[in-house]
């Protein structure tokens, strides 16, 4: 199994190198000219031309990568264009934020899906599952943005209920420790500081969740429809267990496998739509960062960005495939076929 | 008569060979049932009138702007009101109905061309062909879609073709795997060594031999890769990274609408509500398609 481990981890890194060479050429070499978006329109040429030259613009791009990828290696992604800071401590102090929206959307999505999807297995073909379908159907048909500006409007202006901006309002102050404004306020031990941060988070989490709920209630009812026609669910019941127990212990249990892939597929997926989620609501997270630099041509920021957002993407998905040799006995890696 | 006449005539007698209902047809009577799938080709439809003929039918210009009018709610003149430029948004819409579908069409029909070529040559010839190839998908799928797409658009700037060339590329993957799996089963057939045998070419070979029997699936991937299509647009839109401002794209229209959320929430729900529409009838009817296309829900 270690074995296996290592060689997975090992085939990561191609994939790694041909993602950094995607996105370095891509916004190296089609991308226009950045000099005249950061120093602005009307800058002189000599003022230009210097600037290319103190951010290595002029090197050739071959060196431009080397110079690029051995920093990354030690840690060094390069400063922002316009404010001269590291990009690592810039994308780490808001990686946090956005880890802690999706950990928060994938709670409420796999909740959510998996009820949904189990009772409307239950109840197939009654009006409890044509709704909860029809529900799913708007889940995967509506622009997660678009969603997150009606739950703006109907709960920030309508209802007046939840705030729709930020992470937490603007006159609370607590230190930041890890960056994480869920862990923060508990850490400032102020119940009121957690309690505005948890209300901010409603509308964001449940937003971005809406899309995974829908894909995981699809998938869990398909699972469980499948599970539920199988010998040993008649035998359960012939047993005269209750229906509830064959359900929960017997059906949901077997069904689990397929909805923990998507899960766990999911939770990478997240990571993108946390980019216009966090854009909508103005959450200080990673995704929001890495828009606004797109659209002021901060490349350095955006190829570091995307590249750890890929990292964790394919060290998530290595973590799903091995989830299921723990919960699937019958899944060997790495062990020849007998 | 002869006896070889007689015999014949007895054979068609007693063999009436019926002639095999035609892949189509029978799809096409699995689809009748599905009300959903109907639903979605309906609208498809009505989308499609849309795109052709909206300037037409549009009550006011679309990108025209007429500040008397600016700001407006609903009303008889303007059903879904005015934007801050005084443009009708109901027009917008109908005018704006080619683009987005254009952009979801011609995306799709790019990375589905892209795709089913990588995937033809790496599944039909394997080994490091094949390698090289599904390596490179491998790198495209390690960044989320939407950031891929954005980080194309950084690179190419705003424009319509540039969208759907980010947007095209970014399915590429998903299309390419489709095709060399269901290649690599096909390719083990008998009929696909009779081919080789008769000298037929390898193009020949993929394209005529192997290609037309996994061309269900590549559709039934193409319908719902429509409503992907559809949904990344609205987003580079929304983000302002995608096509340029007055152009009535419905993603544009809600990039517009996105300073005046609270104020004037009209400009942002009714082109957001066309969008979802669209995603849902393409959703629809390529699930009908696949459920028309599997014989094991055939009953």
């Amino acid at each position: 199994m270690l074995k296996y481990i290592v060689k997975r981890l090992l085939m990561l890194i191609p994939v790694l190198i041909g993602v950094s060479i995607i996105v370095f050429v891509l916004l190296r070499v089609f991308a226009a000219d950045p000099a005249s978006v950061v120093l602005g329109e009307h800058a002189d040429a000599a003022a230009m031309e210097s600037w290319r030259d103190s951010q290595g613009l002029n090197d050739p791009i071959i060196k431009q990568y080397w110079d690029f990828v051995t920093g990354a290696v030690q840690g060094d992604f390069g400063e922002s264009y316009y404010t001269q800071t590291s990009v690592f401590t810039e994308i780490m102090s808001r990686f946090p934020a956005t880890i802690e929206l999706a950990i928060a959307a994938i709670i409420i999505a796999s909740v959510l899906g998996i009820v949904i999807g189990v009772i409307t297995a239950v109840k197939k073909n009654t009006i409890v599952d044509n709704l909860g379908m029809f529900v799913s159907l708007i889940g995967i048909s509506v622009p997660i943005f678009w969603l997150g500006v009606m739950l703006q409007i109907l709960f920030g202006k309508t209802l007046g209920w939840l705030p729709i901006q930020g992470a937490s309002d603007a006159d609370i102050l607590f230190d930041k420790v890890t960056g994480s404004y869920f862990l923060d306020s508990l850490i400032s031990g102020d119940i009121s500081n957690f309690t505005n941060v948890l209300w901010h988070m409603i509308l964001p989490a449940f937003t971005l969740a809406f899309y995974t709920m829908a894909i995981v209630s699809r998938m869990t009812r398909s699972s469980m429809l499948d599970t539920l026609n199988q010998d040993y669910i008649r035998t359960a019941r012939a047993k005269g267990l209750a229906e509830g127990r064959v359900i929960r212990h017997h059906a949901l249990r077997n069904a689990l496998m397929p909805i923990v892939t998507v899960i766990g597929l999911q939770f990478g997926s997240l990571l993108g739509g946390a980019v216009l989620t966090e854009t909508v609501y103005g959450w200080p997270g990673m995704g929001k960062y890495l828009v606004e630099c797109v659209q002021k041509s901060d490349f350095p920021v955006v190829q570091s960005a995307v590249l750890l957002i890929a990292v964790i993407f394919v060290v998530l998905n290595l973590l799903v495939d091995l989830l299921y040799a723990f919960l699937d006995p019958r899944i060997k890696y790495g062990r020849k076929e007998a | 008569m002869s006896y070889v006449k007689q015999a014949n005539a007895l054979a068609e007698e007693t063999v009436k060979i019926e002639k095999p209902e035609s892949q189509l047809k029978i799809m096409w009577d699995a689809l009748k049932k599905n009300k959903a799938a109907l639903f979605g080709l309906i609208v498809i439809f009505i989308l499609v009138f849309v795109a052709l003929f909206g300037d037409l039918i549009a009550p006011y210009n679309a990108t025209e702007t007429n500040m008397a009018d600016a700001k407006q709610g609903m009303s008889a003149e303007h059903w879904f009101g005015t934007d801050v430029h005084g443009r009708d948004i109901f027009s917008r819409i109908l005018s704006g109905t080619k683009y987005s579908l254009l952009i979801g069409i011609a995306a799709v029909a790019f990375s589905l061309i892209i795709g089913t070529v990588l995937g033809s040559v790496a599944g039909y010839f394997g080994g490091k062909i094949d390698a090289v190839i599904m390596r490179i998908m491998d790198m495209m799928l390690a960044i989320p879609s939407i950031l891929l797409a954005i980080t194309l658009m950084a690179a190419f700037g705003q424009g319509l073709d540039k969208a759907i060339i980010a947007i095209g590329v970014v399915s590429i993957p998903e299309f390419a795997r489709i095709v060399r799996s269901s290649i690599m089963s096909a390719k083990e057939n008998d009929y696909v060594a009779a081919a080789k045998v008769l000298g037929n070419s390898n193009a020949r070979i993929i394209f005529r031999h192997i290609l037309p029997n996994v061309v269900s699936s590549i559709v039934v991937r193409a319908t719902l890769g429509i409503s992907t299509a559809i949904l990344d647009i609205a987003a580079l839109g929304f983000l302002g990274l995608g096509v340029k401002p007055p152009t009535p794209e419905w993603g544009t229209m809600l990039g517009d609408a996105k300073s005046y959320i609270l104020s004037l929430p009209h400009m942002i729900i009714f082109p957001g509500i066309v969008i979802s529409l669209a995603v849902l009838a393409f959703n629809l009817f390529g699930d009908g398609l696949r459920d028309a296309l599997d014989p094991k829900s055939r009953s």
